[in-house]
């Protein structure tokens, strides 16, 4: 049992070790390492680049991925899908615990907020701010160690000085003495007929509103907005080849990962522990049982990408292509086995004027057919009104 | 003003908001206790109307496995 801000030996040096580390990661993010090489961006922003990423983001809708399509809208070029910028943002990094304390996390989810549209040409830098570390053990003193930690905040900025986008990670580290307790094991979902015929519907019926200008004037609040759907996933679908990345350093190397004793979330190797056996796993968590059960969770689950691209995949797809998404902020609040299907769901909650932009706030859960909610987001999207014709277009004269 | 707190013994009073008609919703009357997901405020605040719930050992499939629900599928017990 741990008391809010008493710590142990071991404790203390975890933290000491921590607050080292996260000294370095402040300041202008260099290019990330931890992602395989088509991944990072060059700073340089190309047409090809923003639909290269916006066929992994959202391949369908043709308005991030055709520069012809696009070059057709109120935009005049391509601009970045929101989710573009995750190229250019720091690296994470977890906690470093030590032998004698296990360390597991929830991976709360993201808050982004986006001030102008990413167009070939632009050149994007971005800059970390100093993690945090908040120790939010219960004031009870009958809990674990957590603490509320912030793992990625940065502000995205263009050749123009203008920062263009912000964003915060937030996770929630527990630590345990001893191994973690496991969530009770849930059998593989088995579906209906009827069930895979509806999943099949909402694929069939996914709607894009493309060119079909939206507009504030229309939009009422509490309307639901369409759904979509992803699954029933499996280990190599959509989302979980967004799974462990391969970092560009592992690909040549003739060398095999050596076993240390596991304190954390394994990576390259798990152990039983009842029969002291040790297996090899990739991608842990997300591709093994036995290895998410090593560190509490009931079976492999989903990774963050599953369930994020499709949820503002549902935004998108109402808005249409005059429309901008302002916010984006996602929880990921279970872990969802693989094998399951997720249901999209949205409603309209607030619509408003703020410095002179029309807003809407859409809040969206994810549905999955055992009966509980997975993830949930809110999306804040600037419309456009019916006396907005061709906004920031000017006629400018000299002949 | 939270409806819910910690400890709180709910029953899981309807399905969620546009549940599929393709799908029988198994949960209904399953009970559980309400817990905190994650005790971080600032982050969760705008997401508060999701409840984390500890299902009871009885409930068929997810006996002490945590689900989440809509607050106002919930009631109190």
């Amino acid at each position: 049992m741990a008391v809010r801000g008493v710590y142990s030996k071991i404790e203390k040096k975890i933290l000491a070790d921590w607050n080292k580390e996260a000294d370095t990661r402040v300041g202008w993010c260099k290019p990330r390492n931890d992602m395989p090489v088509f991944m990072v961006s060059d700073p340089e922003v190309t047409a090809e680049a923003l639909t290269r990423a916006a066929s992994e983001n959202d391949p369908w809708n043709p308005f991030w991925n055709l520069k012809s399509y696009a070059s057709a809208t109120r935009w005049g070029s391509l601009i970045g899908h929101p989710f573009f910028i995750e190229r250019f943002s720091p690296m994470t990094s977890m906690v470093q615990t030590k032998p004698g304390l296990f360390l597991t996390f929830y991976y709360i989810g993201y808050d982004y907020e986006y001030y102008q549209p990413i167009r070939p040409g632009d050149t994007i830098r971005a800059w970390a701010y100093r993690p945090t570390l908040e120790d939010s053990t219960d004031l009870s003193g009958k809990g674990l160690r957590k603490f509320r930690y912030v793992d990625g905040h940065a502000d995205f900025i263009n050749q123009r000085d203008e920062i263009i986008a912000s964003y915060k990670l937030y996770c929630e580290v527990q630590m345990h003495e001893g191994a973690p307790p496991v969530e009770p094991y849930m059998e593989e979902y088995g579906y209906k007929v009827k069930e895979l015929e509806h999943l099949a519907g909402l694929y069939d019926n996914e709607k894009i509103q493309g060119d079909k200008i939206r507009y504030w004037d229309d939009v009422k609040v509490g309307n639901d907005i369409d759904p979509v759907t992803t699954g029933p996933t499996t280990f190599t679908g959509y989302g979980m080849l967004g799974g462990p990345p391969t970092p560009p350093g592992q690909i040549p190397r003739r060398i095999m990962p050596r076993y240390e004793e596991q304190w954390t979330i394994p990576n390259n190797y798990f152990k039983d522990r009842n029969t002291g056996l040790i297996y090899r796993t990739h991608g842990a968590r997300h591709f093994n049982d036995r290895a998410a059960q090593f560190e509490g969770g009931s079976r492999a689950w989903h990774f963050n990408t599953v369930p994020r691209l499709p949820m503002l995949r549902a935004v998108t797809n109402w808005m249409g292509d005059d429309a901008f998404i302002s916010k984006y902020g996602w929880r990921h609040t279970w872990r969802t086995p693989i094998g399951d299907a997720l249901i999209i769901n949205g409603k309209i909650e607030k619509k408003y004027v703020e410095d002179s932009d029309h807003l809407v706030d859409i809040k969206c859960w994810c549905l999955d057919l055992r009966g509980t909610i997975t993830d949930v987001s809110r999306s804040t999207v600037k419309l456009l009104t019916k006396a907005d014709k061709y906004p920031n277009v000017k006629k400018v004269i000299k002949r | 003003m939270a409806k819910f707190k910690d400890g709180d013994k709910v029953k899981v009073n309807a399905a969620p908001v546009n549940w599929p008609a393709c799908t029988e919703f198994t949960l209904l009357s399953a009970t559980g206790t309400v817990e905190t997901w994650v005790d971080w405020p600032e982050v969760m605040d705008p997401y508060s109307e999701y409840i984390y719930v500890k299902m009871d050992k009885g409930t068929k499939s997810y006996g002490g496995v945590h689900l989440i629900f809509h607050e106002h599928t919930l009631k109190k017990i």
